[in-house]
């Protein structure tokens, strides 16, 4: 049984130890050093995460404020679970994808530094240590996707991905002193309790809108998403992988959190998330079938996914705040599940293209045309993130619109949710579209020029894959559990 | 204790998967090895036949699970019905593969035979021994499966080989390939109302298994009556019984030996195996006494098929069609007795099943030595056979006891079988039974035109002959005809054995024996006459020959729902035109729009601040408005 801290303090010791380990590594001339200590340290990690145990632990990590929490239950581990093994497939495909680049020290203590970030801040049980916790993930992924600062693509994505982030980060801070000088603490049971009498409030209204715009921003909800789709292609193709996997998941983690239980349910608010999220769907999928730059292509389709995602978010709100309980669970279910599918099939994705990109060296759909047939694991692997996304009955990705949809369809005489269920679904469906195309251009044309990845890039790729077969085999597996998990946070 | 018995459709099953492997190895051991197993099959049956005349044994296993209705189970239930059928099907299975040794020498794709050829007696063998309706169901659609293969075997329908190999004349000419999904397609049609009634019952009883069944206690329940009768429309499916007829005639293009095995001694007997069922659960319920009005249509339904399939049998123009029509007219002998148990109740079972066996021996043979005959001549026409039994004088004797016994002629086996039948119709149904002895009158008359059309009376030179005959097609043919003499001379004595099978029956009577001699007599003499002395028929007859011969028109009125069902699909495929446009239309607006929203994205960084910060703003606007 492993406490939380520990599990932190794991990342953060390997974090340091890696950034020295460079040194070593260069005068033995053995470059890949940091990158062997951060892989292995992230597999540990995941192996110390399944004995972490369910609780609530004050550990004095942050002096200014004495209560910093954290908490560890059956969904913040199941997703400190996933992201850290999202994190150790991306570092392990760094092995063989960032061979050519230097400081390697700094790239792999980065990834490290914003795995602890992520892990942290799912584990929070407060604002203030959740808000730091992001900041540590943020400013690890400005600086990530700004790796390769000498060109001017990263160096401009990472400065505007810099700025606007900072914006919403901001705007987040501002939130949470608003929820600290009322109620004088940010723990969240706490929060709960303080303002409960405050619904339909100016103020309350504020807080959560500001929440929403701040959180929305790291979550590329439209209209914050600008950073997104320049960040994705400047990235090196695993952090763009942990950006889409793991990144933009967690303030959605964070918002469920707060807008379920813990700051007033609102219906006008629950429409807005819906509307929001339909916004986001719909700007994302449109845009993403005109980009030539295929990266850019799975950034846009990022964005539409995490618009599914808030539209789970705000069916749920809506249900809560109208007294469906039964149909906010299987809203919040469907959420969830759909962020464990798409933060699986897209980091496959993402990891995929990286191989293609590397092996042909352009990241344009008419260049890299048709290397399924020069890659055929390759070809394969990235043809299972692609059907899991598209949600085709019975992969693993259908479940979770199912549920979502499931969540939403009720009280049907209310026009506007009529309407956004049938935008939804016409979502869905032009996605799936999308992506069938998708695995058609993969096998389309002559067979390029191009030899199968090295071991430690399908590696990874093996297991997510793996892990996307098995919840498809076997979706009762994650759909139970997390409803188990939802039905207990939502006290049902 | 009994698990054994699943080595009856096991064995063959794992055969016929195993084809494809030992036709790599040798191409004899192919050809061996079904006869082997159809042995070791032979064998497991006959090891059953010690169990009748004690309780029904019910074996069974965890089978699948059914939402909202529990689990199914798998099992067999071994009863004398389901023993009896067993046994006739292994044994007429073995006589027909050794047969198709010779028959079917030197054919290209003996792999794809002799896989179907196994596959069906492993589903038939399920279909017989199943504990409960949907494991039937399962067996019932292998078979099903099979036939349709084994119709449509040369499935190339080449023209040259016409007259051997398609069948009817034009313009109701078929190819083998269209015969047999004609087969597939109407049988299929009789099955949908098999699996409303398995619905029906799994909803109202709550079980399909035959012996909860026969336990079952329906009350004054008339729906869970009415899926008897359900049952029974998808049995006449697969016994080509009125209005589900029209296939069995034209599924004659496939192999001989498959028609044989198939088309006359086991598959169509599905049927009445499953009537037998159905009018057990009848019985058992109590149905004879209170609502005799299944048993009515039942006992219509037989007899009116054994009259017109009989009629048509008289004008038919090929040898094979005639046996094929007289298949469906003596099951609609054993359907009718069976809907007499009303009244003689375990007596009609018996008799059923008596005449079945005695109809699947004589079926066999015939179709097996006319089988060596077309083989032989390579027509299936009359009229290029003619003379055919004078040039092979032994065939032509078991030809002859066959189709003796097919006309009740004492004392051969047919004869005490049909007088049994007659005797339950009688007791039920006067009317009915006048119309019985009318179809044993021209039984007998169009027996007589094929034995004496064969024999080509009147005809100076003899056939060509193109083939020899071999000993693996010859023996067959007179084990089957001996045994047609064999039971008949042990007549009496086979019968007492078989009806004491079923505990509370006693053998019929003779009473009737003159009226239906003197039928079958003024038939046979009719027929004589006609072809013998050149007797003609009077030119008001000529009309119903016409209508027989267009097979009563009910053949058109299929293909007419058939082009109605086509034109339907004509319509969809317009709908499914204009909607791949709507579609494609739509594709290319989304695509449009997409386009026009990179103006969105310019990628400057000013701009997308002032995008936030606008959006931000008008979000934080409403929401505040509209709290």
């Amino acid at each position: 049984m492993i406490p939380p801290q520990d599990l932190l303090l794991i990342l953060f010791g390997s974090a340091i130890v890696t950034s020295l380990s460079d040194i070593f590594g260069k005068k033995l001339g053995v470059k890949l050093i940091p990158g062997y200590i951060a892989s292995l340290s992230l597999a540990v990690t995941l192996l110390f995460s399944i004995g972490l145990k369910p609780g609530k632990y004050s550990p004095q990590i942050a002096a200014p404020i004495p209560e910093a929490e954290l908490i560890v239950d059956g969904l913040s581990k199941l997703l400190v679970q996933l992201f850290l093994a999202v994190a150790a497939s991306a570092s392990v495909h760094s092995l063989s994808y960032m061979r050519e680049d230097d400081d390697l020290g700094a790239y792999f203590t980065l990834l490290l530094l914003l795995t602890a970030g992520v892990a942290g801040a799912v584990l929070s049980n407060d604002l203030f240590t959740f808000y730091c916790f992001w900041e540590l993930t943020s400013i690890s992924a400005y600086s990530l996707v700004g790796f390769r600062w000498w060109h001017w693509e990263p160096a401009e994505a990472s400065l505007k991905y810099l700025f606007i982030g900072t914006s919403g980060a901001l705007v987040t801070l501002y939130s949470v002193s608003l929820v600290y000088g009322l109620a004088g603490t940010t723990n969240f049971e706490e929060v709960k309790l303080s303002v409960a009498g405050l619904r339909g409030s100016m103020l309350m209204q504020v807080i959560s809108t500001f929440f929403l715009i701040g959180l929305g921003t790291s979550a590329a909800l439209v209209p914050f998403h600008s950073w997104l789709p320049d960040a994705h292609p400047a990235a090196p193709s695993p952090v763009s992988a942990l950006l889409s996997g793991v990144v933009v998941n967690v303030p959605l983690y964070l918002m469920m959190r707060l807008y379920l239980g813990i700051l007033p349910a609102n219906l006008n608010l629950g429409y807005a998330l819906i509307a929001m999220g339909l916004l986001s769907s719909i700007f994302g999928n449109l845009a993403a079938l005109r980009q030539l730059d295929v990266k850019r292509f799975l950034a846009y389709s990022t964005i539409a996914n995490v618009g599914y995602m808030l539209v789970g978010l705000g069916a749920a709100h809506r249900a809560l705040s109208v007294g469906s309980s039964y149909q906010a669970v299987e809203a919040v279910t469907g959420m969830l599940i759909h962020m464990v599918n798409h933060s699986l099939s897209k980091s496959l994705l993402f990891l995929c293209i990286g191989n293609a990109i590397h092996g042909i060296g352009s990241r344009l759909f008419e260049s890299l045309e048709g290397y399924g047939r020069g890659m055929r694991l390759t070809g394969v692997l990235s043809a299972i993130g692609l059907l899991n996304l598209a949600g085709i009955p019975p992969l693993a990705g259908y479940w979770g619109k199912m549920l979502i949809t499931v969540g939403l369809a009720f009280k049907l005489q209310d026009p506007v949710i009529t309407l956004a269920l049938l935008l939804l679904e016409a979502n869905f469906a032009l996605a799936a579209g999308a992506y069938a195309y998708f695995i058609f251009r993969e096998y389309k044309g002559l067979k390029p020029k191009v030899k199968e990845a090295p071991l430690y890039m399908i590696l990874p790729e093996l297991a997510l894959a793996l892990a996307c077969t098995i919840l498809s085999l076997n979706p009762a597996l994650i759909v139970e559990t997390v409803r188990s998990y939802v039905e207990a946070l939502l006290g049902r | 204790m009994y698990e054994w018995v699943n080595l009856l459709w096991v064995m063959p099953t794992l055969c016929a998967l195993s084809i494809p492997l030992l036709s790599r190895v040798s191409k004899l051991l192919r050809d061996i090895a079904p006869a082997l197993v159809c042995c070791a099959t032979v064998a497991t049956a006959v090891l059953l036949l010690r169990l009748p005349g004690r309780a029904p044994v019910s074996l069974k296993f965890d089978w699948v699970f059914l939402p909202g209705f529990g689990r199914v189970q798998f099992g067999l239930y071994i009863d004398t019905l389901s023993v009896v059928m067993s046994n006739v099907v292994a044994w007429i299975s073995l006589v027909v593969f050794i047969y198709s040794l010779g028959y079917m020498e030197g054919d290209s794709s003996l792999d794809r035979y002799w896989f179907f050829m196994l596959l069906f007696l492993g589903g038939m063998e399920l279909l017989v021994m199943s504990e409960n309706l949907i494991q039937m169901l399962l067996g019932w659609e292998v078979v099903g499966v099979c036939s349709f293969a084994l119709i449509s075997y040369w499935y190339k329908d080449s023209k040259e080989e016409r007259r051997v190999r398609w069948v009817g004349e034009p313009p109701e000419e078929y190819p083998p390939s269209h015969c047999g999904l004609k087969a597939f397609l109407v049988t299929r049609l009789a099955d949908t109302f098999i699996v409303a009634g398995i619905i029906t019952l799994s909803i109202m009883a709550r079980t399909v298994s035959f012996a909860e069944l026969l336990a079952l206690d329906p009350g004054e329940n008339r729906l869970l009556q009415a899926t008897l009768a359900l049952l029974f429309v998808g049995a006449t499916g697969k016994s080509a019984q009125l209005p589900f007829t029209e296939w069995l005639p034209d599924a004659m293009a496939g192999p001989t030996s498959a028609s044989a095995l198939i088309h006359a001694a086991t598959m169509v007997k599905a049927g009445v195996f499953l009537t037998a069922r159905v009018v057990q659960i009848a019985l058992a319920w109590g149905l004879g006494a209170r609502s005799p009005s299944l048993f009515k249509f039942i006992l219509w339904t037989g007899v009116l098929t054994a009259f017109a399939a009989a009629l048509q049998a008289v004008v038919t123009s090929e040898l094979k069609k005639t046996l094929a029509y007289s298949t469906m007219s003596q099951i609609g002998y054993m359907l009718a007795c069976l809907g007499a148990a009303s009244v003689t109740r375990e007596l009609s079972l018996a008799s059923s099943l008596f005449h079945l066996i005695s109809h699947a021996i004589f079926k066999s043979a015939l179709f097996l030595c006319a089988g060596v005959m077309i083989h032989t001549v390579g027509s299936r026409f009359y009229e290029d056979l003619k003379g055919i039994g004078r040039s092979m004088k032994a065939l032509y004797v078991f030809f002859a006891v066959a189709a003796l016994s097919l006309t009740g002629v004492p004392p051969l086996m047919g004869f005490w079988s049909k007088e049994a039948v007659l005797a339950s119709i009688v007791k039920a149904d006067t009317l009915a039974a006048l119309l019985a002895i009318a179809t044993a009158a021209i039984t007998a008359f169009y027996t007589v035109r094929m034995l004496a059309l064969t024999y080509g009376v009147g005809v100076k030179q003899t056939s060509r002959v193109h083939n020899s005959l071999k000993l693996t097609m010859l023996a067959p043919c007179a084990f089957l005809a001996a045994a047609c003499l064999a039971l008949g001379l042990l007549g009496s004595t086979f019968e007492e054995l078989f009806y004491s099978a079923f505990s509370s029956a006693e053998p019929g009577n003779l009473a009737y024996t003159p009226f239906t001699l003197g039928a079958v007599a003024a038939g046979a003499a009719l027929a004589a006459l006609h072809y013998l002395r050149a007797f003609s028929f009077p030119g008001f007859l000529e009309p119903f020959r016409y209508v027989l011969k267009h097979r009563l028109y009910l053949n058109t009125a299929y293909y007419l729902v058939a082009r109605g069902i086509a034109s339907m699909g004509t319509c969809a495929g317009i709908f499914d035109s204009l909607y791949t446009k709507a579609l494609l239309s739509s594709a290319a607006a989304a695509n449009k729009f997409g386009e026009k929203l990179k103006v969105l994205q310019t990628g400057v960084l000013t701009h997308e601040e002032l995008l936030w910060v606008v959006g931000g703003a008008l979000i934080l606007a409403l929401l505040t408005i509209f709290r």
